[in-house]
C-alpha cells in the first residue's frame, strides 16, 4: 500500500469515528450540564467538601473558585514531587529538584505537560498516578467547565450568573472524563499498550548490549493523556514508545481520543444554544484547518530533499517506521491544532515547512479544535471578532448568538486576543536577548530561534509538544517556563469568563433582517479570515526570521 | 529556600491574575465598583 493511500484511508476511518461520535457524545455533555440532578456519589461529594451545589456563581466568583482550586493543585502536586523519595511506590527515585518539581507542578494543571525530565527516569508510580494522571483529568475538566460557563453566557439573560464550578467540574469528571477513560484504556491496553507495575526490568539486546527496561500503569494514563488533550508521556519517547503506542491500531486511536471531546464540544454548544447549525458552522472551522494542516504536514515530511531523506522516500529523520509519514503527519497536525502535545515523532526533525506548520497551528491559540474547552472559549471569542468585523464591513450592528457585540464584549474579545502573543514574544525575546537562555539553543541560526519561538509558543497555549534541540531543564526554561504555562492558561481564561458573564447580564435579542447569519459558509470562511490574518499579524516577523528562512535557505 | 521561593512564586503568579481579574472587571464595569 502507497503511503499516499495509507494517509487517505486513515484520515476517512478517523473522520467516521468522530462523526459517530459526535452527535451522541456532544448531546451528551450538553444534558450533564444542564441537568438539575445530581448522582448520589456527586450529593456526598459536595456535602464532604461543604459546596452548596444550588448555588449559582457570578463570573468572578467562577473564577476564584477556579484560581483557588488550580493554585491548591499546583501547590500539592508540587509537594508529591518534593517528598517522592518518602512515598509509596517511588522505585527508590530521589525527590525531583525545586526547579523542575515547579515546572512539572504548573505544566501538569495547566493542562500543558511540558515535560524538562524523563518520566521513567524520574518519577515513581505514585507520583505519576496520583499526581500527573489526577491532573490530567481535573485540568481537562477545568478547561470544559470554562467553555460550557461561556456558553451560559449565550443562552442565558439578564443574570451575571454561569453556573457553578465545583458542581461542573465535579460533573464532567465522575460523568464524561472517566468512563471514557475506562473504555479507552481497555482498548489501548487490548491493543499492546502495557499497564503493569513491573518496575525495572535488566535485558540483553540482540547485539549482547544491556538494557535496563521500565513497566508501569501505562495504557491507563495514556488514554487520558491523549483523550484530556494533555500529552505528558509515562516515558521520554512519549507516544513514540512503543509500550505507550505499540502500531498502527494504538496510533489512530489516539489520534481519535485526541480529537473526539474537542471536536464534539461543537455539539454541545449547538445544543445548549439550541441552534445545532451554529455548532456546525465552528466544526466546520476546525475541520478544514484541521485537515489542511495534516495535509501540509505530510505532503512537507513526505518530499525528498537531500541525500539521507532520497534513499528513505521521505524525510524519515525522528519518525517511527511502524507509523511512517501518514501516521506522523496526522499525529502531529492533530496534537499541535489541539493542546495535546503528545508526540509520535520529533518535531524538531521535520522538514523547515513541516515544523513551521505545527508551529503555526500553535500560534493559531489551538483553537481548531483546540484544547478541550480551551478549544471552544477560543473559537467563540474569534466569533465574536468576526462578527464585529463583518458588522464593520457591512455597517450592521453585531450580534451573535442572541447577544449584542458592544464595545465591552470587543474590549475582553481583544485582551483575551493580545495575552498568548505577548507572554510567548515576551519570554522568547528575553531568552534570545539573554546570554544563559541563549545557551541552550543547540543549532544555531534560524533553526535555533525556531526552537525558542516554539518552547514558549507550545508552553504559553499549554500544548506542551517539545521541538527538541533546546535545553531547557535549567533553572531559567524551569521558572520562566511554569510562568509562562500559568498566565497562558489563567489570564485568558479571566478575560473568557469575564465575556461570559458580560453576555449573560444582557437581554437576549431576536435574531433581525440586519442580523449576520452565523451558521453559513460565508461566516465559516470569514472566521478562517480572521484567525489567519490575526496569526499572520502577530507572528509572521517570527516565522520569517526561523522556518521561512531556513526553509528558503 | 528555594521551596519558599516556588511556593512563593506559585502564590504571587495566581494573586497576580486574580488581581487582574479585579482590574478588568473595575475598568470594563466601573458601574458595579
Amino acid at each position: 500500500m502507497s503511503p499516499a493511500l495509507a494517509g487517505f484511508l486513515q484520515v476517512g476511518l478517523l473522520i467516521v469515528a468522530l462523526a459517530v461520535c459526535y452527535r451522541p457524545l456532544g448531546n451528551y455533555i450538553a444534558r450533564v450540564m444542564t441537568t438539575d440532578k445530581h448522582w448520589r456519589p456527586e450529593r456526598r461529594l459536595y456535602k464532604l467538601m461543604g459546596i452548596d451545589a444550588a448555588a449559582d456563581q457570578s463570573w468572578g466568583a467562577y473564577l476564584r473558585s477556579m484560581l483557588a482550586f488550580s493554585a491548591i493543585s499546583v501547590l500539592f502536586l508540587y509537594g508529591m514531587e518534593r517528598l517522592q523519595h518518602f512515598l509509596l511506590l517511588s522505585l527508590g527515585f530521589p525527590n525531583v529538584p525545586p526547579a523542575l518539581a515547579w515546572n512539572t507542578a504548573a505544566s501538569f494543571v495547566t493542562n500543558t505537560n511540558w515535560q524538562n525530565y524523563s518520566g521513567e527516569s524520574t518519577l515513581g508510580y505514585l507520583v505519576q498516578m496520583s499526581g500527573l494522571a489526577v491532573q490530567n483529568f481535573l485540568s481537562a475538566g477545568v478547561g470544559i467547565v470554562v467553555a460550557i460557563a461561556m456558553i451560559r453566557g449565550f443562552i442565558r439573560s439578564r443574570t451575571g450568573n454561569l453556573g457553578n464550578f465545583w458542581v461542573d467540574l465535579t460533573r464532567i469528571t465522575l460523568r464524561v472524563l472517566i468512563p471514557l477513560a475506562i473504555v479507552g484504556g481497555l482498548v489501548l491496553a487490548a491493543g499492546g499498550a502495557i499497564e503493569n507495575f513491573a518496575s525495572f526490568h535488566s535485558l540483553t539486546t540482540l547485539a549482547g548490549g544491556h538494557q535496563t527496561m521500565v513497566g508501569g500503569p501505562v495504557a491507563s494514563q495514556e488514554v487520558i493523556k491523549e483523550m484530556g488533550n494533555n500529552g505528558g508521556g509515562f516515558f521520554n519517547a512519549n507516544s513514540s514508545h512503543p509500550f505507550e503506542n505499540p502500531n498502527p491500531f494504538t496510533n489512530i486511536f489516539e489520534i481519535f481520543l485526541i480529537l473526539l471531546i474537542p471536536f464534539a464540544l461543537c455539539r454541545t454548544f449547538g445544543k445548549m444554544v439550541k441552534d445545532n447549525r451554529q455548532g456546525y458552522a465552528l466544526l466546520a472551522v476546525m475541520v478544514i484547518i484541521w485537515l489542511v494542516s495534516a495535509a501540509g504536514v505530510t505532503f512537507f515530511e513526505a518530499q525528498h530533499a537531500g541525500l539521507a531523506p532520497q534513499l528513505a522516500h521521505a524525510a524519515m529523520e525522528g519518525k517511527e517506521v511502524r507509523f511512517g509519514i501518514p501516521g506522523s503527519g496526522l499525529f502531529a497536525a492533530s496534537t499541535t491544532v489541539t493542546s495535546t502535545g503528545a508526540v509520535n515523532s520529533f518535531h524538531d526533525s521535520f522538514t523547515p515547512f513541516g515544523g513551521g506548520i505545527v508551529l503555526f497551528n500553535m500560534m493559531m491559540g489551538e483553537v481548531t479544535p483546540g484544547g478541550v474547552g480551551a478549544g471552544m472559549y477560543g473559537i467563540l471569542i474569534l466569533a465574536i471578532i468576526t462578527v464585529f468585523v463583518g458588522g464593520l464591513m457591512v455597517g450592521r450592528t453585531p450580534e451573535y448568538i442572541g447577544k449584542k457585540i458592544r464595545p465591552t464584549e470587543m474590549k475582553y474579545a481583544a485582551l483575551y486576543m493580545l495575552t498568548m502573543p505577548t507572554i510567548v514574544l515576551f519570554f522568547a525575546a528575553l531568552s534570545i536577548a539573554l546570554k544563559v537562555p541563549r545557551a541552550s539553543i543547540l543549532n544555531p541560526g534560524p533553526h535555533g530561534l525556531t526552537e525558542i519561538m516554539y518552547a514558549f509558543t507550545s508552553m504559553t497555549n499549554n500544548n506542551g509538544s517539545a521541538f527538541a534541540g533546546l535545553t531547557t531543564n535549567t533553572a531559567w526554561y524551569n521558572t520562566t517556563g511554569g510562568i509562562a504555562m500559568l498566565l497562558g492558561r489563567f489570564v485568558p481564561e479571566i478575560f473568557a469568563l469575564g465575556l461570559a458573564g458580560s453576555l449573560a447580564r444582557q437581554q437576549s435579542v431576536p435574531a433581525s433582517v440586519g442580523t449576520m447569519p452565523t451558521h453559513k459558509p460565508l461566516f465559516v470562511g470569514m472566521v478562517i479570515g480572521v484567525i489567519l490574518i490575526i496569526v499572520g499579524l502577530t507572528f509572521f516577523p517570527a516565522l520569517a526570521l526561523g522556518p521561512f528562512a531556513e526553509g528558503l535557505h | 529556600v528555594l521551596d519558599l521561593l516556588y511556593i512563593g512564586l506559585t502564590i504571587v503568579v495566581f494573586a497576580a491574575v486574580l488581581l487582574a481579574g479585579y482590574l478588568v472587571a473595575a475598568l470594563l464595569h466601573p458601574e458595579r465598583f
